[in-house]
């Protein structure tokens, strides 16, 4: 019997550790690594769309100051997270390398904007954030088509 | 009015069971990926979740007794243990979630971190669980809850095109881009969130806390197939929003300001301040389940005096216990670890340890020892034991599951 408590409490403990960290798989391949790519960029894609429908939301009156610089926040933290992910793979060849500094500089412009709107939105500059939000479509546009030609 | 309020222990306990921060950002997130062709998972575990939490509910009104508390007696101390650590464990680790959830909801409406919450949300549920009846407790947070009813309103304000829902539903499918073993991942998800064991240590803890007897049964039927359903349609409701909303913009949803935004879209700021306090009760109530559960499962598997019906000097070790499991939990999510991460893969690993607390119930609501002529009867038995079996097979495929799909993602 003990040993059946042992294993539960390893694979809980296992489980409870993967969940709780960010593990990296190791790229092999240039496939792989475009595969990361794109899935990346689908990342900081939903992160671009949700600060579209945020905004949306302010600029219409239907949100609170508050609630508007979190969601922003929350989807600045996704995109930067998953393209700091991205950032860590080693790429597998010189290939990869066109491919890296391409996303790279994508998401960078897609961060760097939802920076922006997040600043604005905790200074209460509610009714700017539209303005500032119109870059946001042609980055989506970018991504997705990266994504598509990638995926 | 009486009869209301005494459905509010089913009902607390759906709101924990079914839209605690693990259920929210899990059926957000099967909503904006799958749309509504999971929602199967979440009918699948609201028929489960109300065939034991009755025969549990029965078990406790009929001995007087909560289910932990006859699992070891009938089943003896080492099988018991192993149901507490399982058990436990899981618990501890919701509980720690559901401290993070309240704060990410405090968050929300003040813009604070949630770091800086997590202290004061831990000393508020130690304080409602020191200091406010049980039947006060349960009313409050039972009814804050209903007001994610809002959730209705926005999906039906949001005017989606009902027949592809009932589709989507009717005719579940695998949508291009997602694998096979993705989504049972999620599937399971769904089905573990909704069938946690902690509902069930609370549902028969809370019945003997109210002094509940033969004469209840009728209540524990009400509590059980009004409460649990209702939880069920609130988790498909959210479900059903994150559809229309993120699953054409393929956004994916990971944040508790994602599934309120749909909310927001819909009935503006008075829908999101409802969202937000409902999602606060929410969270709330299911910290105090999970605390109290922490306090229950090993004061009932040591024969201690427990419970909030006991004097605080009678029951000092279950309140203890609970004091310590909600300081670690505080301590835990105060490094920052993600709480919604926490809860998702406590609902997962919830699903493999699933048998180990619901083979007992279904034996001790059998034993005509204790229950005499209120045993189960065939019904009763007939789908017991086919969710047993269907317990077994999820117990059996989650880890390697997890482990295939990285966690569904």
């Amino acid at each position: 019997m003990s040993r059946v408590v042992r294993w539960l409490a390893l694979v809980a403990a296992a489980g409870t550790l993967a969940g709780c960290t960010r593990i990296v798989g190791p790229v092999r391949t240039a496939e792989d690594y475009e595969l990361k790519a794109a899935s990346t960029a689908d990342a900081v894609l939903s992160g671009v769309r949700t600060a579209e429908l945020v905004v949306d939301a302010a600029d219409r009156g239907r949100a609170f100051a508050s609630y508007v610089a979190v969601a922003l926040d929350d989807a600045e933290g996704d995109a930067s997270g998953a393209a700091a992910t991205f950032a860590s793979l080693q790429p597998p060849g010189p290939s990869s390398d066109q491919l890296r500094d391409e996303l790279d500089a994508l998401t960078s412009e897609a961060t760097d904007a939802l920076a922006t709107l997040r600043i604005t939105a905790r200074r209460g500059d509610l009714d700017q954030l539209a303005a500032q939000a119109e870059p946001l479509a042609d980055i989506a546009d970018r991504l997705a088509a990266f994504s598509e030609q990638h995926g | 009015m009486n009869k209301v309020l005494g459905i509010t222990l089913g009902i607390l306990t759906a709101m924990g069971g079914f839209v605690d921060i693990g259920d929210i950002v899990a059926n957000s997130e099967t909503g904006a990926r799958f749309g509504l062709g999971l929602a199967w998972a979440v009918v699948v575990g609201v028929i489960g979740i109300c065939v034991f939490a009755e025969m549990a509910g029965r078990v406790a009104a009929v001995s007087g007794r909560p289910v932990f508390d006859l699992v070891r007696e009938r089943l003896g101390a080492k099988v018991g243990l192993v149901n507490l650590l399982a058990s436990f464990f899981i618990t501890f680790l919701t509980l720690t979630a559901e401290i993070g959830g309240i704060a990410l909801a405090l968050e929300l409406a003040s813009d604070v971190n949630y770091l800086l919450w997590i202290p004061v949300a831990g000393l508020a549920v130690w304080l409602v669980i020191w200091r406010v009846k049980f039947e006060s407790m349960e009313q409050i947070f039972g009814l804050m809850g209903l007001v994610l009813v809002v959730m209705a309103v926005a999906l039906w304000r949001l005017g989606p095109d009902w027949s592809d829902l009932a589709h989507q539903a009717a005719h579940p499918a695998v949508p291009h881009g997602e694998g096979h073993a993705t989504y049972a991942f999620w599937a399971i998800a769904l089905f573990g969130a909704a069938m946690t064991p902690y509902e069930v240590f609370f549902f028969s803890s809370g019945a003997v806390e109210e002094g509940w007897s033969r004469r209840d049964l009728m209540l524990n039927k009400a509590n059980v197939f009004i409460g649990f359903p209702l939880g069920g349609v609130l988790s498909l409701t959210l479900m059903g929003l994150t559809a229309v909303v993120f699953q054409p913009a393929a956004v994916s949803v990971g944040s508790l300001s994602q599934s309120a935004l749909p909310v927001s879209l819909a009935v503006g700021k008075l829908g999101l301040a409802l969202v937000i306090i409902g999602f606060f009760a929410a969270t709330f109530g299911a910290a105090l389940e999970t605390g109290l559960s922490c306090g229950y499962t090993i004061s009932q598997y040591f024969g201690w005096p427990w419970g909030k019906r006991v004097r605080p000097r009678e029951a000092a070790r279950f309140h203890l216990l609970v004091l310590v499991a909600l300081g670690v939990a505080v301590g835990v999510g105060l490094t920052a670890v993600d709480p919604i991460k926490v809860t998702e893969y406590s609902i997962v690993l919830s699903a493999a340890a699933l048998p180990l607390t619901y083979l007992p119930i279904l034996l001790v609501a059998n034993d005509r020892d204790y229950m005499g002529e209120s045993a189960n009867r065939w019904l009763s038995n007939l789908l017991g034991s086919v969710f047993l079996v269907v317990l077994v097979v999820v117990a059996a495929v989650t880890i390697p599951l997890m482990i295939v799909t990285k966690a569904g993602s």
